[in-house]
């Protein structure tokens, strides 16, 4: 099977498209029309490269029916393998919406086949119905065709409940094997006196395919375009066509008001319908020239080919290049897309369209592919919810690729930095987190992985809270249209949404795992590095350092106290916390993290400290009350632990640091709470985890270096 | 006397004003279904609006706003931030939802709506806080001084709004007979106002994301009703204050009015 080759492309690009750069939906649905033309040989209307899975591994069946006599003489159908010789003769055309008659006398079943009794009843019912459209019976009317009386006939003969219907379908049913499924193509061959045709200069009976008969033709063009004019329309003559300036060709035209929406978004059937809605009168504000309404529907299997369809909301995310149209920049386009047909490694990490069509053009082996993607690359993003009730969550014209690789970049070195390094004060990597497992890829692929989670929802996933049934995700997909378009999210949202999160995974009144926070750490540093973050007056980013893995180990690898200082110089070490009450936020969290783990494992108390003190409650009063208690307990602890300290106090690295940042008590911090409990959870997710890594640190030194990389840890505390 | 407007487009004089509110919504051609709104008003809602400070009737005012003879330039002042607004509504359907029996008043017959129905979930897309820089100029002499004359004394025969009348528009900042002056286009221009080209001859600026629209231009009237006539594609940047980069091969005609680079159409 070979696909369309560069004069495809190049002939439909001249028959059909405008040559505008794509400025609206409109633009880009009857661009992906003319690719689709292009496929199907460059044609508008036939279909021949639909028939393409059926050839040699289908079989046609052919209905004689013989209509020189007084009466139709229907002949028992024959039936045989389809050869690709067969296909120009049956002139089929594909409707896309699945439903009803295709657009041809010539009718298919499912691509993976049908048996006999599906043959004799769907397709067959096919044959009957496409015999019953109103449109197709216009070519035997008034304003119809010369030669309508085929049609006729053909209506006559294919009657439901006659007895030539019936007797097709038992002779179906007896001529093809019962228990065989196959793909399966059912066309009518005519015998006609060819002087009674209107066209054509031979005379004299014999048999005709049907893309010899220009009535049928006519008929099938009538059935295709037919909606596009009058779906829906009920006032004036039940018909909403004119003369106009096309919406997309710029030219005058004839123009029709209700062109197929691949994406459901134009009916002119009104849920609110407005008194003196003339819907016939529709092409006056949407006018649609009638090849480019045909477009539309041709291009609807390749917009549906960029569809994301993800926990209730589907994500449309539709190439196209900003630049003038060439025959190359189709056929690439075309190639990316039917990429996205194929199976592939991503799929079950969010296999966007997006990422992987970026991912398909910026890896080809054509440089040309690889400037384009990164200079003319775009894509329509458009968000709804998956159901009948349309509304548009999220739409975004023309998304550059530009800030999702910069966040995608932004994410890669979070991930490769301290924010993730233990040894510098930071988090683990961990697997099936979908952001903390990034780190355990080479830093190419986690930006590549970067990319492909940024636009398939869990970035933002994530780190955002979880929404009741009213708003589903809209909320976090509309944050990632926004991230897609490079418009900064705003901190105080951030904290807000950090702290939900927390609390929807704290149910059943446990603390939520470590990971969570991490990941929003993760999460929050990204959008600060790619310069997506407003609202706060630092950058969240620690210092900029060699991203290489820094081998020397300037600290004490033998004491645990001198361990656990490194460690928290090193986590307070970033901009965030040089703000004196952002720093003493974080360092109470790690304090009362550090006397309840104290607690837990030291002294089997059973609510320790920090399961009365959730993160996401957290005032400024009650975070008083609880340092008050850490810094006693952490005393009293002190007398008989058996971390002995030359210090009469646990912890003194902490509690040291937290006088010199502040001699106030929380109630007196300038702070806003979500700022506050963000700080909190931050550190107390360093505290409660500041004993276990600093043995793990302790320990590495006695297995002589075995393994100097951190194994991700499980995800079980 | 009213401005002459050159065949670039370019007029002599202008006026010049800002038009702002707290929402703003302009429809989509081609969104019946959901509804999404622009980011920057369609040339002809700009007439539109401008027709109603003047009072001209319904489908009256299209061959003042012609394409050779009125020039209008449109800069955004705001960030372009759109919300979804949910509203509820009632259906207004004289076949379903309207009540002509509930009374009659001699032989009136009373038309009202029926206010026990379902409301209805209708997700509106709007601007929020939008503001925009108005520069325009029309050759038609009565029109142009009407609208002069409304816009310098504060009134207005309509009250003007961004796209519905619920979102009442503010004018200020009102400037008459201005004088744009042609730039040169040297190696590059930067451009305030929504620039007519694609979007591929906007000169990549970092950290700027362009975007693209295509929206009404130009109507007729007709007996059947009014139609549109011409489709505008043009270039803005989302943050207002990030302007458009052109090149020197960019065919359109920039001026400077006031301290603003803008490209009338």
């Amino acid at each position: 099977m070979t696909g369309p080759d560069i004069d495809d492309f190049e002939n439909a690009l001249n028959a059909f498209w405008h040559g505008r750069p794509p400025a609206s939906l409109e633009d880009v649905m009857a661009l992906y029309g003319v690719l689709a033309v292009a496929e199907s040989g460059g044609e508008l209307y036939g279909t021949d490269s639909k028939l393409e899975p059926f050839v040699d591994d289908g079989r046609l069946v052919t209905i004689d029916i013989d209509l020189t006599g007084e009466t139709p003489n229907v002949s028992d159908p024959k039936v045989d393998t389809l050869r690709v010789e067969d296909v120009s003769k049956l002139r089929y055309a594909h409707k896309s919406s699945g439903r009803g008659a295709k657009y041809s006398l010539t009718q298919i079943g499912s691509k993976n086949g049908n048996d006999a009794e599906g043959v004799a009843s769907t397709i067959l019912g096919r044959v009957r119905s496409w015999t019953t459209q109103d449109s197709v019976r216009s070519v035997t009317g008034e304003d119809g065709h010369p030669d309508g009386w085929i049609v006729e006939e053909l209506a006559a003969v294919f009657e439901k409940g006659s007895d030539t219907l019936e007797a097709l379908e038992e002779a179906i049913k007896a001529l093809l094997p019962p228990d065989e499924s196959l793909p399966t193509v059912i066309t009518v061959r005519l015998r006609l006196d060819a002087g009674r045709l209107s066209h054509g200069e031979e005379s004299g009976p014999r048999w005709f395919w049907p893309a010899e008969l220009d009535v049928l033709e006519e008929a099938m063009k009538r059935y295709a375009t037919a909606n596009a004019a009058d779906k829906n329309v009920e006032s004036g003559d039940g018909i909403s066509e004119g003369e106009s300036v096309g919406l997309v060709t710029d030219r005058v035209e004839r123009v029709v008001g209700t062109p197929d929406n691949p994406i459901g978004v134009f009916s002119v059937k009104h849920p609110d319908a407005q008194p003196g809605l003339r819907q016939d009168q529709s092409w006056r504000n949407y006018p649609v020239g009638a090849d480019t309404a045909m477009l539309f529907s041709k291009g609807q299997d390749l917009v549906e080919t960029c569809v994301l369809r993800r926990g209730g909301v589907e994500t449309y995310a539709l190439p196209y290049f900003a630049g003038e149209l060439t025959p190359l920049k189709a056929q690439s386009l075309y190639g990316a897309i039917q990429s996205l047909d194929r199976e592939s490694d991503y799929d079950d990490s969010g296999g966007s369209p997006l990422a992987r069509v970026t991912y398909e053009l910026r890896e080809s082996d054509d440089e040309t592919l690889q400037e384009l993607a990164k200079t003319e690359l775009r894509f329509y993003t458009i968000t709804l919810p998956i159901g009948d009730d349309k509304n548009v969550i999220a739409e975004e014209p023309a998304a550059p690729v530009y800030w999702v690789s910069e966040l995608a970049d932004a994410l890669a070195q979070t991930v490769h930095g301290p924010t993730l390094n233990p040894e510098r004060g930071g988090f683990a990597p961990y697997d099936n987190w979908s952001l903390l497992e990034l780190a355990t890829e080479d830093f190419e692929e986690s930006r590549k992985f970067g990319f492909y989670r940024i636009v398939g929802h869990q970035f933002t996933d994530s780190a955002f809270a979880y929404r009741g049934d009213d708003e589903d995700d809209d909320f976090r997909r509309v944050v990632d249209h926004r991230l897609i378009a490079g418009v900064p999210l705003d901190a105080s949202m951030l904290f807000d949404e950090y702290l939900r999160r927390y609390h929807d995974e704290s149910e059943g009144g446990d603390l939520p795992p470590h990971q969570i926070v991490a990941q929003q750490l993760v999460h929050l540093e990204t959008l600060s590095r790619a310069g997506l973050l407003n609202g706060l007056d630092v950058p969240i980013e620690p210092p900029t350092m060699t991203t290489e893995t820094e081998t020397e180990t300037d600290f004490d690898t033998t004491s645990l106290p001198a361990i656990r200082e490194h460690r928290l110089e090193s986590f307070l070490d970033r901009p965030l916390f040089e703000a004196p009450a952002r720093r003493a936020a974080a360092l109470a969290g790690v304090l009362v993290g550090q006397v309840s783990w104290h607690q837990e494992s030291e002294r089997n108390v059973g609510r320790p400290l920090d399961a009365q003190t959730k993160g996401d409650q957290l005032t400024k009063n009650s975070l008083e009350n609880a340092l008050t208690s850490a810094l006693e307990k952490a005393k009293v602890y002190a007398l008989d632990s058996e971390y002995r300290s030359d210090r009469d106090m646990l912890f003194p690295e902490t509690v040291d640091r937290l006088l010199e940042t502040t001699e106030d008590m929380p109630s007196a911090w300038p702070i806003e709470k979500r700022e506050l409990q963000f700080c909190y959870v931050l550190g107390h997710a360093h505290g409660r985890r500041s004993m276990p890594v600093a043995f793990d640190l302790h320990e590495k030194e006695d297995e002589d270096d075995q393994d100097t990389e951190e194994p991700a840890e499980s995800t079980t505390n | 006397m009213s401005p002459h407007i050159d065949a670039n487009g370019v007029p002599i004089d202008c006026l010049s004003f800002t038009v702002r509110s707290t929402w703003g919504h302009f429809k989509r051609v081609g969104r019946s279904v959901t509804k999404q709104t622009y980011r920057i008003p369609p040339r002809t809602t700009v007439a539109g609006m401008l027709a109603a400070i003047v009072g001209a009737d319904r489908d009256s005012y299209y061959d003042v706003f012609g394409a050779d003879n009125s020039a209008i330039a449109i800069t955004p002042l705001s960030d372009l931030r759109t919300v979804n607004i949910p509203t509820t509504g009632l259906g207004t359907d004289p076949k379903q939802d309207v009540t002509e029996t509930a009374g009659s008043w001699r032989t009136y017959k009373l038309t009202y709506q029926n206010t026990t129905g379902d409301r209805q979930l209708h997700s509106y897309e709007v601007l929020a806080d939008p503001a925009y820089r108005i520069d325009v100029a029309l050759e038609n002499e009565e029109f142009y001084d009407s609208l002069r004359e409304h816009l310098v004394n504060g009134t207005s025969i309509y009250p003007p709004s961004l796209g519905k009348s619920e979102y009442l528009a503010v004018i200020e900042d009102v400037e008459v007979d201005r004088e744009p002056e042609v730039q040169d286009i040297d190696e590059t221009l930067d451009i305030d106002s929504v620039v007519p080209i694609s979007l591929s001859e906007a000169v990549p600026q970092g950290k700027v994301t362009y975007g693209v629209e295509r929206s009404p231009a130009v109507m007729v009237r007709e007996s059947g009703g009014r139609r549109t006539t011409r489709f505008d594609d043009y270039v803005y940047a989302q943050q207002a204050s990030n302007p458009v980069r052109i090149g020197e091969q960019t065919d359109v005609a920039p001026v400077q009015v006031g301290d603003r680079t803008v490209v009338f159409r």
